[in-house]
């Protein structure tokens, strides 16, 4: 393992001692959006001026409004997936959920990463449950930053697999109104509309949209998101952005899926279990506030808290029949051994709140010492979080409650506080040093449980506390439009506190911190309106990665600690502006992103196998046009995804078990095409976009109980009216 | 017309798309690259056919290296599909067939259970999702034998 670190950290010093030679002005207009100097006061993790890429300590991507409005995305992952080094599984439920795996990580629920929105977390629990059942809806964004090098370290608590930052829209400074409807196959349906404006110094934009749709196999969903923001000046060195959001989805949604053969016979067999659902709410309310000390000196302040609510019913089933049981209906092959599946009359609901607040201080300011130029940040976060476990056993397939089973809270105090110090030794040369300090205290109390003769109320409490020192050092050397970048740092995630292997039981799975040293190598090249070019080459050692540990292990995919594992690859992403190239009066471009990435077990009993769900490659390629015709401008995208096979266990089983949990997931190809024309007298925008277009049905997981399908072919049809009194 | 030294939109086309069909078998033939894992999950059966056509299945050894001989006495009901949307009481009938999980008392590990007095190891065991089947505590997989796979992280047989 030294030899590996070793050699990465002097490959990095190598390529730094170099200087890049471009010396051609900004060209990342592909990436970059137009900057708009109201719209700044959230936090990003890269910024959207055409340097911002440069200026970053390490590998980074930034999908602009322009990108996401030309894929007409049908969710979020759609975008994420172009991300080099992203790996993004479908999940039911019209996109409202999201599994996403950066560098071979698993994407399980997203647990990885560090998902934020205008630099906020929305994990449930950022520190004890870190995953994602909630998603920020495609709908809200103008774009979406992706750091996965040490500028991660400067937001947390978890700083392993990168961080992604959805930025929501800005509020217009002139009127702006927009009305949207789509309609597509599976009675799938949206209706959607924004209004902004500025009254005096305050700006402001609201949004509504509701969704629904029959699913691929009749799981059906319906959503109603609404977003509010009001930007006001609070000095005239000082201004304030007030957010306001709700989310509401309702999905039919359940933990088992295809077996073997009902997979084989038709992948869109409709739900197994019709009665398992989930009722979602979520409350976001934030203040940022930016003030400017002096020109070279900001501070930015964001007090935040947001709950999320859910309520998931999943009846009872076996896989064998048990005797004395009368079940409700019985489906797969009974004749043959774990063929069939055996639901029983009654439900399991998992009834849970989770509360997060925080305030967070971030303080820049730029200034020179001995002719060196230095960005210097410095900020801290306090944040409290709670979580409430209720389980219930119903007594019919459908039911919302029951008998108490199992109670279970859970509460932490965070507390961060980082620094980082950009220093400009030369205009090509930044060195960018930072550490982050991570403590938690955490508590629980199992309030209920079962016991021998039936369930009890209990007080069994219990406490402690976690924390780390996340250094890292970025270092970027060359142009704008062409430079080196290389780094090293310390991947962290506090220790999870999660419902336990066995609720009804009370066995608590105890989960440690998890630790990685990261390193990554890489450089861009940009060639103004000609080419951008990309590659990083990546390292994680791990000391101990949390994994699912399958369901072959028969203790239904819990999470458990997975030791040493390591991770290795390249991943790069390649632009060619055609149209400029060709001369063509219409604008093309041709673009890949590709990973390649190695993640296995060091030691153990699964030493050198893969780990579960880490492809070893994946590609996304996109060809995209557009151009002026008559008094409007005629669009159009298809895309091209791969992903290699993958295993969905720790002992790489290639044969497919007759449940549908075990097994390799086979390479599966998508196509996505979408075409738009906007007539500009009028506003008004049609639109069609084909998902699926071979229509050829792929595994998507295999987990938590069977193989769950995707790659439908799906067509929806859209027109959208836009009126802005100013430059949209 | 186009000359030499500025080629024409057609020889750009090609190259570029050379370049991009090129890049990408590479992408996937890395991508199959896969170490020789475990064959099978062991407990599973494979569909399999005997002499005569009969239907059978073969059993994953305990090791996982490979599927067994085809066995044309285990399946219960072969090719008994039960629709998503049918209520049926195929359990009572698969129970009534006979073997170590049908009766309600001393049911052997990975039975589906009610309660501890239907099991042999006076343990019924909630596995989440998979619901309550008769299990038994351990510390080494020898005390969870077949249909049982092994002893999981917690202490717990597993279960197919």
């Amino acid at each position: 393992m030294r030899l590996y670190h070793a050699a990465a950290a002097s490959m990095t010093l190598i390529l730094f001692a170099t200087r890049a030679f471009a010396q051609d002005p900004p060209t990342l207009a592909t990436q970059t959006p137009a900057p708009d100097p109201k719209a700044d006061t959230e936090v990003h993790v890269i910024g959207e001026k055409a340097d911002s890429l440069q200026k970053i300590p390490g590998s980074g991507t930034l999908i602009p409004h322009k990108e996401i409005d030309r894929a007409q995305p049908y969710d979020s992952a759609e975008m994420l997936r172009r991300v080099p080094g992203v790996n993004v599984s479908e999940q039911e439920g019209g996109g409202l959920r999201l599994d996403m795996g950066i560098h071979g990580l698993d994407p399980g629920r997203s647990r990885n990463v560090l998902v934020l929105e205008d630099g906020i977390p929305i994990a449930v629990n950022p520190y004890s449950e870190a995953d994602l059942y909630y998603l920020p809806q495609i709908e809200r964004m103008r774009g979406i930053e992706v750091v996965k090098g040490s500028g991660s370290i400067l937001f947390g608590p978890q700083t392993i697999g990168g961080v992604v930052n959805f930025l929501t829209l800005a509020p217009p400074s002139s009127e702006l109104t927009s009305v949207e409807l789509d309609y597509g196959q599976r009675n799938y349906a949206k209706v959607l509309a924004l209004h902004g404006d500025s009254l005096g110094s305050v700006r402001y934009i609201v949004q509504a949209f509701h969704t629904r749709g029959d699913g691929y196999r009749d799981e059906n969903f319906n959503a109603t998101d609404v977003l509010g923001k009001v930007a006001f000046d609070t000095s005239s060195r000082g201004e304030a952005t007030l957010k306001i959001g709700f989310h509401n989805d309702a999905t039919r949604s359940d933990d088992v899926g295809l077996t073997r053969a009902m997979f084989q016979r038709d992948p869109e067999t409709p739900t197994l279990a019709p009665a398992d659902h989930i009722d979602q709410q979520r409350f976001d309310v934030s203040l940022t506030h930016e003030q400017h000390l002096s020109s070279h000196t900001t501070l930015k302040t964001l007090i935040y808290a947001y709950e999320t609510k859910r309520v998931w019913n999943r009846e009872d089933f076996d896989r064998s029949p048990a005797s004395g049981i009368t079940y409700d209906h019985v489906v797969g092959d009974t004749g043959f051994p774990n063929g069939g599946i055996y639901f029983r009359s009654t439900d399991t609901v998992l009834d849970r709140t989770y509360d997060v607040a925080a305030i967070e201080p971030r303080f820049q300011t730029r200034g020179e010492t001995f002719g060196v130029g230095h960005t210097w940040d410095v900020g801290a976060r306090i944040l409290a979080e709670s979580a409430h476990y209720k389980q219930y056993s119903g007594d019919t397939p459908w039911a919302q409650t029951g008998s108490l089973d199992y109670e279970f809270q859970h509460g932490t105090y965070g507390f961060a506080a980082y620094t980082q110090d950009r220093i400009a030794f030369k205009d090509w040369l930044l060195v960018t040093p930072g550490v982050r300090f991570e403590h938690a205290e955490l508590s629980s109390a199992v309030l209920r449980e079962g016991t021998t003769t039936g369930t009890a109320n209990v007080n069994i409490p219990s406490s402690g506390s976690a924390g780390g020192v996340i250094p890292g050092i970025g270092i970027i050397a060359g142009s704008r439009d062409a430079h080196a970048f290389g780094g090293s740092f310390v991947g962290y995630a506090p220790p999870r506190i999660t419902s336990p292997i066995n609720p009804k039981g009370g066995s608590v799975t105890e989960l440690d911190s998890e630790r990685s040293i990261n390193y990554e190598i890489g450089g861009r090249l940009t060639l103004r309106k000609k080419f951008h070019l990309e590659a990083t080459g990546f390292l994680l050692d791990f000391d101990n990665q949390v994994v699912q540990n399958g369901a072959s292990d028969g203790s239904g995919n819990e999470l458990v600690n997975g030791g040493k594992t390591r991770h290795y690859g390249v991943e790069g992403e390649a632009r060619l502006d055609l149209g400029s190239w060709m001369k063509l009066n219409t604008d093309v471009e041709l673009a890949t992103r590709f990973t390649f990435a190695r993640a296995f077990f060091v030691g153990g009993p699964n030493d050198g196998n893969l780990l579960p769900y880490s492809p070893p490659a994946n590609l996304v390629t996109t060809l995209a046009a557009d151009r002026a015709l008559g008094p409007g401008r005629l669009g159009g995208e298809i895309a091209w995804t791969f992903v290699a096979p993958q295993f969905s266990d720790a002992s790489d089983t290639r044969a497919e078990d007759a449940t549908g949990q075990v097994g390799l997931i086979p390479a599966y190809h998508l196509f996505d095409l979408s075409a738009r024309y906007k007539h500009t007298p009028t506003g008004l925008t049609g639109k069609v976009t084909i998902k699926g277009l071979t229509n050829d049905p792929y595994i998507a997981a295999r987990r938590p109980e069977g193989i769950q399908a995707a790659g439908f072919r799906e067509i929806i049809f859209g027109l959208r009216w836009d009126h802005a009194s100013g430059p949209l | 017309m186009p000359t030499k030294s500025e080629p024409n939109i057609r020889t750009i086309a090609q190259r570029v798309a050379l370049v991009f069909i090129a890049f990408g078998i590479v992408v996937i033939s890395v991508g199959a690259c896969l170490p020789t894992g475990r064959a099978c999950n062991p407990g599973d059966y494979l569909p399999c056919t005997c002499a005569g056509d009969v239907a059978g299945a073969a059993l994953c050894d305990e090791i996982g290296s490979s599927y067994g001989m085809c066995d044309c006495t285990i399946l219960l009901d072969a090719g008994t599909d039960v629709d998503v949307t049918e209520n049926t009481d195929a359990a009572s009938d698969a129970n009534d067939s006979g073997g170590p999980c049908s009766g309600e008392v001393d049911l052997q590990l990975t039975c589906a259970c009610n309660d501890n007095s239907n099991c042999a190891s006076d343990f019924c065991f909630t596995y989440p999702s998979k619901g309550p089947h008769c299990s038994a505590h351990c510390t080494t997989d020898a005390q969870c034998p077949p249909p049982a796979l092994g002893c999981n992280p917690q202490g717990i047989c597993k279960i197919p």
